[in-house]
């Protein structure tokens, strides 16, 4: 039986409607226990908590990029640039056609989606996609990222060698989810060598993180 | 009833705390609970200078419990004055700053620093963190620098000076008694015991310094036995800590000989438990028409 709550991000927040939703993979205890939930029943949830994905800049192109379950907050963040008619291209990730994350029916189909194994959509990664695009789309846009850490990091050199900013949403494993116990760091750079994903957190530029 | 506990010259409002290291400098959680129900805040560890912490990852699940590896990250004596303190002083429950150093001077150091602060209502003093490698569980472990340490810091404050003791030594009452004699005002007990988790796939332990500190429900039984213990060998009053998540967890302290107990790691798993230990006791001391917390006291002997 798991003991501590476990943190996700969110992938849609209907206040209107009180509807909110997660994307999540049953990889432990307490996932399982999660996907064993039917309608109706009872959460107890604290949130949200942290930061979000907030520098838009006017006439910058927003490319959204995720891997895995990473799609939940790139989702949210795409309905959401769509409601500011601010342009955005969203590049959904997974190992295999077999591997996409379920969503509502009308989820994927403004998002480019790359397979590894090519069952569905572009061969390759994500970042081998984005390296495909022409260079006058890369140039004026800003990175926002969410998956495996892996995907981020290449995101992040991506990023770096074309010069332009990078937004990642990085995991960690939390005990308090507050902010007191210290518990989710990562390295960053700067005068204090650690920082909260719950609290700095989970969305840093990607110049700010020490990648290993 | 009478919630009070005596400790040195002053009381406690109520025997329920939330332990160190796990509610942060209080504001944390202001939005999430009501401070009113707690009868003490233990801070986060305060050190002399500012302090990074460990590597990470600095924590992971265990069975029913957790190992952290933390490293008493904390802003610093001055910082926690400056930014800390004002947050807290507007707080109804007692504020005890968890002292921790790694020589005695940075212990004597910190303490002459916060006694300059009104709203201190007593000190907690960390010998027993198993995450650091000087000071920390070094002067914990051994009964002649524990008495010493307690001396020294009992000649700077008047205020209530509480001892929290490792649980990873041979005999724990005899620290205790070492810290009673030095005129300690009471005991915590206990801070984390050593654990390690490796990763099997990786063939590496899970935590970068290798071993953590293991809380939660876990080390309760551990806790428990170790008050019982305590409570026999010292006069001063015992408080209990590990793995408490409900009232009646707090309950198996009281009577086991604590006068008060601290939640740590229960605060992650519900920020308002504190309140609920607190109504349970209440309502377990009504119906058993027990009028203060001594009288939990007789059961067990």
């Amino acid at each position: 039986m798991p003991l501590l709550r476990r943190p996700f991000a969110l992938s849609n927040f209907d206040i209107k409607n009180r509807i909110t939703s997660i994307v999540y993979k049953k990889c432990g205890p307490a996932t399982e226990i999660l996907a064993g939930k039917t309608a109706g029943d009872p959460l107890d949830v604290i949130g949200p908590m942290g930061n979000s994905f907030v520098s838009f800049k006017q006439g910058k192109k927003n490319i959204l990029v995720a891997g895995g379950t990473g799609f939940g907050p790139i989702f949210f963040l795409k309905r959401y640039l769509d409601k500011q008619n601010s342009p955005s291209m969203m590049v959904l990730g997974c190992r295999s056609k077999t591997h996409l994350p379920v969503v509502a029916s009308n989820g994927l189909s403004d998002a480019i989606l790359c397979t590894e194994d090519g069952s569905a959509g572009f061969k390759g990664t994500v970042v081998d996609y984005v390296r495909s695009l022409p260079n006058d789309q890369i140039k004026d846009a800003v990175l926002f990222c969410c998956g495996p850490a892996p995907m981020l990091k290449a995101c992040h050199e991506f990023a770096l060698e074309k010069g332009v900013e990078c937004n990642v949403s990085l995991e960690q494993v939390m005990a308090c989810g507050v902010g007191a116990c210290m518990g989710c760091a990562i390295k960053i750079k700067g005068e204090t060598p650690y920082a909260r994903v719950c609290t700095e957190g989970p969305v840093f530029n990607s110049k700010t993180v020490v990648w290993t | 009833m009478d919630l009070t506990v005596p400790i040195g010259t002053q009381s406690l409002p109520n025997p329920v705390g939330v332990a160190s290291g796990t509610f942060g400098y209080g504001s944390e959680y202001e939005k999430l609970i009501d401070f009113s129900v707690i009868g003490a805040l233990f801070t986060k560890a305060v050190t002399l200078n500012p302090r990074p912490g460990n590597d990470i990852p600095r924590m992971v699940e265990t069975p029913s419990g957790m190992l952290n590896s933390i490293g008493l990250a904390n802003v610093g004596v001055e910082r926690f004055i400056s930014e800390k303190m004002p947050f807290l002083s507007k707080l109804p429950c007692a504020i005890i700053p968890n002292v921790a150093g790694s020589t005695l001077d940075e212990y004597r150091a910190v303490l002459n620093r916060l006694e300059e602060c009104r709203e201190v209502w007593g000190y907690e003093i960390n010998i027993s963190c198993p995450n650091v490698k000087h000071g920390g569980i070094a002067f914990g472990t051994d009964p002649i620098i524990v008495e010493e340490l307690v001396l020294s810091l009992r000649e700077r404050t008047k205020r209530p000076l509480i001892i929290k003791l490792t649980p990873n030594v041979t005999d724990i009452s005899d620290i205790a008694r070492a810290a009673e004699s030095g005129g300690a005002n009471a005991v915590s007990c206990v801070n984390t015991l050593v654990g390690m988790v490796i990763d099997v796939q990786k063939k590496c332990t899970v935590l970068p310094g290798k071993t953590g500190g293991l809380s939660g429900p876990a080390i309760r039984p551990i806790g428990v036995a170790m008050v019982y213990s305590v409570s026999r060998a010292v006069s001063i009053p015992v408080i209990g800590i590990g793995g408490i998540m409900n009232g009646s967890d707090a309950l198996q302290y009281l009577l086991a000989g604590a006068w008060a107990i601290q939640v740590g790691t229960g605060n992650f798993v519900d920020p308002s438990i504190t309140s609920e230990v607190l109504t349970s006791i209440i309502s377990f001391c009504d119906q058993e028409k027990l009028t203060c917390i001594k009288d939990l006291h007789q059961f067990i002997r």
